[in-house]
């Protein structure tokens, strides 16, 4: 299992569009990921469990991924809420 | 924050009809617009348009979430429509939509935070078992949001 801390940097938050892309990312590898915030653990395997954190912007995430390619799923998901989503340059 | 608290009854219909994903978001603006109205519809519906481009809202399980924000609301509106007849929505998963939960809040930054909880909110509801199935089994506003009150004291 590991773990990264990140902060979401997207002025809108992980609302549905982020919350798809999460739970997409998630098919693409074996490991099982999971994100944190203040506390509330939820699976990324579907829009609905990810929309339920309200993720606002500034926000602490920590996301954790246990399976083989554990490091791999935890980078690109480290990568994408790093990149607010490609929303970062949106208002 | 209670959601049925801040649905409208006259921004819920059970017996919501589209012929399309177009025609459903027009029908959903159209009932905003009448229970928390004026709106300025047009810009809204494009709105919402455009953010579907990017990404389906159609979560799956025949559940959509079409969403958007815009100038065109001074608070975060939220209207729900179920269809009796199951609407081709582009979903992600490919599965036509029978329950419609539309959100539209305001550029504010002060209402994201609002907007993100709503749109949690709505998501825990629709995780709870049972919960869609309960609301295809409504017959008016009234039922909709007492369904609505009684599984949100299960999340809490």
């Amino acid at each position: 299992m590991v773990e990264r801390t990140v902060v979401v940097r997207n002025y809108t938050g992980v609302h549905a569009r982020p919350a798809s892309m999460l739970a997409e990312l998630a098919t693409r590898f074996q490991s099982r990921v999971w994100l944190v915030k203040d506390g509330q653990q939820v699976e990324c395997d579907s829009v609905l469990s990810v929309m339920q954190l309200a993720a606002v912007c500034d926000s602490t995430l920590v996301i954790r991924a246990d399976g083989s390619d554990e490091e791999e799923a935890a980078n690109a998901f480290e990568q994408l809420i790093n990149d607010g989503f490609g929303e970062l340059e949106k208002v | 924050m209670r959601l049925a608290e801040r649905i409208s009854p006259a921004a819920i219909e059970c017996a919501f009809r589209a012929g399309g994903k177009q025609e459903a978001i027009a029908g959903l603006v159209g009932m905003l617009d009448r229970a928390y109205g004026p709106l300025d519809q047009r810009a809204i519906v494009r709105a919402v348009l455009n953010r579907e481009e990017l990404i389906s809202t159609g979560v799956g399980g025949g559940v959509a979430l079409p969403h958007a924000r815009s100038e065109a609301v001074r608070d975060v509106l939220v209207g729900v429509g179920i269809a009796p007849a199951a609407v081709d929505f582009d979903a992600q998963d490919g599965q036509a939509v029978r329950i419609f939960f539309m959100i539209v809040g305001p550029l504010d930054r002060m209402l994201q935070r609002t907007q993100l909880e709503v749109e949690a909110r709505i998501s825990m509801l629709l995780k709870s078992e049972g919960f869609g199935e309960a609301l295809l089994g409504c017959s008016g506003a009234e039922d909709v949001l007492a369904c609505i009150r009684s599984f949100e004291t299960g999340i809490g």
